[in-house]
């Protein structure tokens, strides 16, 4: 079918129709070749990037070796200082250990003593605790006898007053 | 065979031969059993309280149908005769408060009276053999004061206070000590059956004592005040009553015990003046209820009536005693020494007065 025997209501929508589809290929021919650009730029910056970091590890590598053999030459000196200080503190541990042993020897006696004293002390101690005991029950008793001696007084005053008034009647 | 000098007490019931003959045998063993246990109650209970031994150590008593014996022999007479007035006074109080009693007065009868003799003198213990034989190995007290007391007690029909009658033996030992605070009546002398000399006797007229209440077992205590304050309201009221009963408010005011009691015991008091023939121990009374009462003090009424007593008995010691107080209280120095003064004249032993007149010398 030719243009000419296109139906005229639908001829212009086509034509439209097919310029979009025209204008939508250049547009994507466009974008493709664009994208390549940014690819080719990409894998030249990647390049550059790999570059870089080879050279950042060689330098790492130089310093860290360089720290290292610092680190190595400061050290030297504390290692010696180290065994040194080891040593000390092995002899301290012997000499505590030959004094725990020299005072588990000494705290016996002491111990035994101190069993001893504290045996006495509760015994004495429960003897005075009777004692205030007794005391205790020996206030009460007293104390109640004299309530009922307050009681008897009191009962003779009464005793007394009431006498005196049957005299005064 | 044991002699002692004893204080011999005789109580029966007042007309119960009339008593037996108007009541039927129920009621008049109802009476008997009454009277009885009342005496039964008193007088154990009074022997234990002041001490007595009893079991014919230092006491006896018996009780046979409406008559009770006390024998009272501890060696000290003053004792003996203070607990014979006190027992006297107290069987009288209970018997009157009694149930059989208080049935008569809600009836409006006349109540039923013990009468009272007692004296002292010698007897004579021992424990007869054949009484050991019969296994009763009490004694046998015998002697011419029992046969004198028991007549004395049959005058107390004659009496009318307290109709507890006394011998001139227990009279003169009465006179000889002033602490037992007893007065008695003229004596009327009498001629007793079987005895040819006519015998003074004297009748207690007054005799106060707190401790006829005090002293009162406790189961006959309770409700015994409302019993007197009812009796006295009674048309023919014991005028012994009067003087127990106000001697009971005057204890119960030196107690504090009630608000109101002085106002109670001035009305019982004016009462009192017109049924009790022994008028001094009334005026007393009313006097001491007009110092000490916190709702009548009023130390001219109780001159006043310190002043009748003397009128009736000038050589009163407690009026003579209350009055110099009274007029030291009211500031007058010279009257009060002089009132002192008049106590010492009559008895040279006061206490009370000889303090006074040596703290008016030390004053000058």
């Amino acid at each position: 079918m030719t243009l000419s025997e296109l139906p005229t209501g639908g001829l212009y929508i086509d034509l439209c129709l097919g310029i979009v589809v025209f204008l939508l290929l250049l547009y994507e021919i466009a974008a493709q070749h664009r994208t390549r650009k940014r690819i080719a730029e990409l894998e030249k910056n990647i390049v550059t990037l790999q570059h870089n970091q080879a050279e950042v590890f060689t330098n790492l590598e130089d310093k860290a070796s360089a720290v290292t053999e610092m680190l190595f030459e400061k050290t030297k000196p504390l290692a010696s200082k180290v065994n040194e200080l080891s040593k000390r503190a092995n002899t301290m541990i012997e000499k505590s250990e030959a004094l725990r042993l020299e005072l588990e020897d000494k705290v016996g006696p002491l111990q035994a003593a101190i069993d001893d004293t504290n045996l006495k002390f509760n015994s004495s101690n429960d003897a005075v605790k009777r004692v205030v005991q007794e005391g205790k029950s020996e206030i009460e008793r007293m104390a109640k006898e004299v309530k009922g001696f307050a009681k008897e007084i009191q009962e003779m005053k009464n005793f007394i007053r009431e006498s005196a008034i049957d005299l005064e009647l | 065979m044991k002699e002692s000098n004893a204080t011999i007490l005789f109580a029966d019931l007042m007309n119960s031969t009339e008593l037996a003959k108007n009541l039927t045998l129920q009621e008049y063993d109802d009476m008997l059993g009454d009277f009885q246990d009342t005496m039964f109650e008193v007088v154990s209970h009074h022997l234990g309280y002041f001490g007595y031994q009893g079991d014919g150590i230092d006491s006896e008593w018996s009780i046979s149908g409406d008559e009770l014996r006390v024998f009272l022999y501890s060696e000290n007479i003053a004792f003996d005769i203070r607990n014979a007035l006190l027992i006297a006074a107290k069987i009288k109080l209970a018997w009157l408060s009694s149930d059989f009693n208080q049935k008569v007065l809600s009836e409006q009868r006349l109540v039923s009276r013990i009468g009272v003799g007692i004296n002292c003198g010698k007897v004579i213990k021992d424990v007869r053999p054949w009484r050991v034989k019969i296994g009763k190995a009490e004694p046998n007290i015998e002697g011419y004061a029992i046969n004198l007391t028991k007549r004395i007690e049959s005058a107390s029909r004659e009496g009318n206070v307290y109709q507890i009658m006394a011998g001139a033996s227990l009279y003169k030992r009465c006179q000889q000590n002033s602490q037992l605070n007893v007065a008695f009546s003229n004596p009327k002398s009498l001629v007793f059956k079987g005895l040819g000399q006519k015998i003074p006797v004297y009748e207690v007229t007054s005799f106060v004592n707190f401790e006829i209440m005090s002293s009162m077992p406790v189961s006959l205590q309770e409700g015994l005040l409302e019993k007197m304050e009812s009796t006295v309201r009674d048309a023919m009221p014991e005028p012994w009553l009067f003087i127990v009963l106000l001697r009971s408010y005057i204890s119960m005011l030196n107690a504090n015990n009630g608000e109101d009691i002085d106002l109670k015991a001035l009305e019982i008091g004016q009462q009192a003046l017109e049924v009790v023939q022994y008028k001094p121990v009334i005026y007393n009374m009313l006097g001491w209820l007009h110092i000490y009462g916190k709702n009548v003090r009023n130390l001219e009424m109780a001159f006043h009536y310190f002043d009748q007593c003397l009128g009736l008995q000038p050589k009163n010691q407690a009026a003579l005693l209350n009055r110099a107080r009274i007029l030291e209280e009211m500031g007058q120095s010279d009257l009060a020494r002089h009132a002192y003064q008049e106590i010492l004249f009559q008895n040279r032993q006061n206490p009370v007065a000889r303090r006074k007149i040596a703290e008016y010398q030390d004053a000058q």
